[in-house]
């Protein structure tokens, strides 16, 4: 079997919180990251998805193609930033779901790419149905990627989970 | 679902490398990696298909949708292999060498087996954040191909353009679905 889980974390009750999978294996060849919940209010609300706990200016950037209700393919959008979230991770009222890769996630010479697929459903009648491509980087060449986290205002049952690919 | 892991290539120093020898007993073939080239701004597209270069069919339709911050843009082409419009591009004026932020492939290829006179279609995501410090571009490509020969193929072609080999980080994983 080629991807192993390595780990999965569960909200428990609603609020804001965080949620993270520390102390990853590094003995993998990529990381599969999957975020899957509910905001808990209406609408939606931007996801802070962090890698190594790392929270320092212009360490995240990151670029999105966006389908947002009847406006498909024609939003993008790009930052740097002290997170992954800015312009792509969002957690809507009815469901989500995101998917992203960290191929090569120990290499200690290269920022760490990072690329994804998700989608967004809100109880907004008006907005944000969303598919979305996103990619991005984590501008940090010497240090692997050891952890992951998410944090926002989420329902209970929305989960981190990561899965190790040989 | 069983996933196995067909192969791990790391074609550092090579500007073309065959995966040959692909098991047709798969029901998808997933590719995950990501890649740098040797001599920095320079670029070199990578191209991605079954290497057969006298097939004419290979790459008969070659279509990219792509954003970046200059806004979103799709285009096809005909082309046979190399692609007129790689998988990835590196050629992309740079802020930064490219050398640390390598691009990212994600391409999937769905079937009963690779090949045998049915028109296949891979999905190919790539991402790379190149230049500026406003962050790069995101490209989804979905490159569709057909086996003229009607014999399958087996074997899986990375490819790079203008002179350009790949770095000693890159790394290619092939994965099979039972």
């Amino acid at each position: 079997m080629a991807g192993k889980l390595l780990g999965t974390v569960k909200a428990t009750s609603n609020g804001t919180q965080t949620l993270a999978i520390n102390d990853l294996p590094q003995t993998y060849s990529h990381l599969e990251v999957v975020i899957h919940g509910v905001y808990p209010s209406t609408y939606y609300t931007s996801m802070v998805v962090r890698v190594n706990n790392d929270s320092g200016t212009n360490m995240y950037s990151e670029h999105a193609i966006k389908s947002v209700t009847t406006n498909a393919g024609n939003f993008s959008g790009a930052n740097l930033s002290t997170y992954w979230g800015y312009d792509s991770f969002a957690l809507g009222s009815t469901g989500t779901t995101w998917k992203f890769w960290l191929p090569d996630y120990t290499s200690t010479t290269r920022h760490k790419s990072m690329i994804g697929q998700g989608g967004v459903e809100s109880d907004s009648s008006s907005w944000y149905y969303i598919g979305a491509v996103v990619g991005g980087l984590y501008l940090n060449t010497s240090t692997a990627i050891s952890s992951i986290s998410v944090n926002t205002n989420m329902a209970a049952g929305t989960t981190l989970t990561v899965f190790g690919w040989l | 679902m069983s996933i196995e892991l067909i192969t791990t290539i790391q074609p550092s120093g090579s500007s073309l490398v065959d995966v040959t020898g692909i098991p047709t007993s798969y029901r998808k073939i997933k590719i995950i990696g990501s890649f740098s080239t040797t001599s920095g701004n320079a670029g070199g597209n990578l191209s991605f298909g079954n290497g057969n270069s006298s097939d004419s069919h290979i790459g008969t339709a070659n279509y990219a949708h792509y954003s970046n911050t200059k806004g979103t843009s799709s285009e096809n082409s005909t082309s046979s292999f190399p692609l007129k419009y790689p998988v990835a591009y590196t050629g992309v004026a740079a802020y930064y060498t490219i050398q640390t932020r390598p691009i990212v492939i994600d391409i999937e290829k769905c079937g009963s087996i690779l090949g045998n006179n049915e028109k296949v279609g891979y999905s190919i995501l790539s991402n790379q954040h190149l230049y500026s410090n406003l962050g790069g571009a995101v490209e989804y490509w979905s490159c569709y191909m057909t086996n003229a020969s009607n014999t399958g193929f087996t074997t899986l072609r990375f490819q790079l353009g203008n002179s350009q080999t790949f770095s000693s980080d890159t790394i290619f994983s092939v994965y099979g679905y039972l």
